[in-house]
């Protein structure tokens, strides 16, 4: 692998892509169950997660413990996703969903799906121009 | 998981909604009949909803993000067992000896309320779903 070119830009803007997506089915989830007796939505705490994907914090990482094991490189299984349950003020039917709070996490977070998207454009624009050199 | 089982979410969502606008407006068609098949005047109908996991339990190897999602589903259709209204209608066919006619437990705003809130849950889960189309447009582009 080309060190360097290929830097961990690329893997840390994927992990981001899926940590979006698996928000929003978050949000579909919760916004589906808006109506069900008992349900408690769930977001995902997305910097926290960030964070224990870019090793700051190694505690959710997938670690070796014995020579013979499989080795399992911050792989998406291996990093724990940091999931926040709602506990707000819940109707009589013990359902906290709040539609509109759903909808505006929604809004946003596709927003920044395609802002990350954009920004994998770019470096991927970045690496084309670097191998076919200015013309 | 992938966006189309994220779509998958949210159409249970809009089946759901949908069938309780069916029921609403089965319960506003019959706000006056009093005869059923099953005899008496109609009851109020009403669905339950309840939460089931999109992953098959039996495999325990759906990862831990399938295991938090959940589709809705209509447990049930329930009748409502509250009294209906009686109205003084001693000419009325279904007249009970005392002339009292027993109509359907049918609350017009309770339900005119309901049918709001259910069309407002179908847009959200429909908005949802164009948020989803949107996001796999835009990862076809990644690199062009």
């Amino acid at each position: 692998m080309l060190a360097g070119l290929f830097d961990k830009t690329l893997g840390l803007l994927e992990k981001s892509l899926n940590l979006r997506l698996n928000q929003q089915e978050l949000s579909a989830s919760n916004l589906a169950n808006s109506e069900t007796p008992g349900y408690r939505p769930k977001h995902i705490n997305f910097q926290s997660t960030m964070q224990a994907v870019m090793g700051k914090d190694r505690s959710g990482v997938l670690r070796r413990t014995h020579p013979s094991h499989l080795e399992g490189e911050g792989s998406e299984s291996g990093i724990q996703l940091r999931l926040i349950s709602e506990s707000g003020p819940a109707s009589a039917d013990r359902n906290s969903v709040d539609m509109d709070t759903e909808m505006v996490r929604v809004a946003e977070n596709g927003l920044l799906y395609n802002a990350t998207v954009q920004a994998l454009s770019r470096k991927l624009a970045i690496l084309k121009q670097s191998v076919e050199g200015v013309r | 998981m992938d966006l189309f089982a994220g779509m998958d979410i949210s159409a249970s969502g809009l089946s759901a909604q949908r069938l309780r606008m069916n029921l609403i407006a089965s319960n506003l068609a019959n706000v006056n009949s009093t005869r059923t098949e099953q005899g008496g005047p109609y009851r109020r109908r009403m669905p339950v909803f309840g939460a089931a996991g999109t992953t098959d339990p039996r495999n325990g190897f759906g990862n831990a993000m399938d295991r938090e999602l959940r589709r809705v589903q209509v447990s049930g259709i329930l009748e409502d067992s509250r009294p209906g209204r009686t109205v003084y209608e001693p000419s009325h066919p279904d007249a009970n000896p005392a002339g009292y006619v027993t109509y359907p437990n049918v609350n017009l705003i309770e339900e005119m309320a309901d049918l709001i809130t259910a069309s407002r849950s179908y847009e959200a889960n429909a908005t949802v779903i164009s948020t989803f189309k949107s996001m796999a447009l835009k990862a076809l582009e990644i690199g062009r």
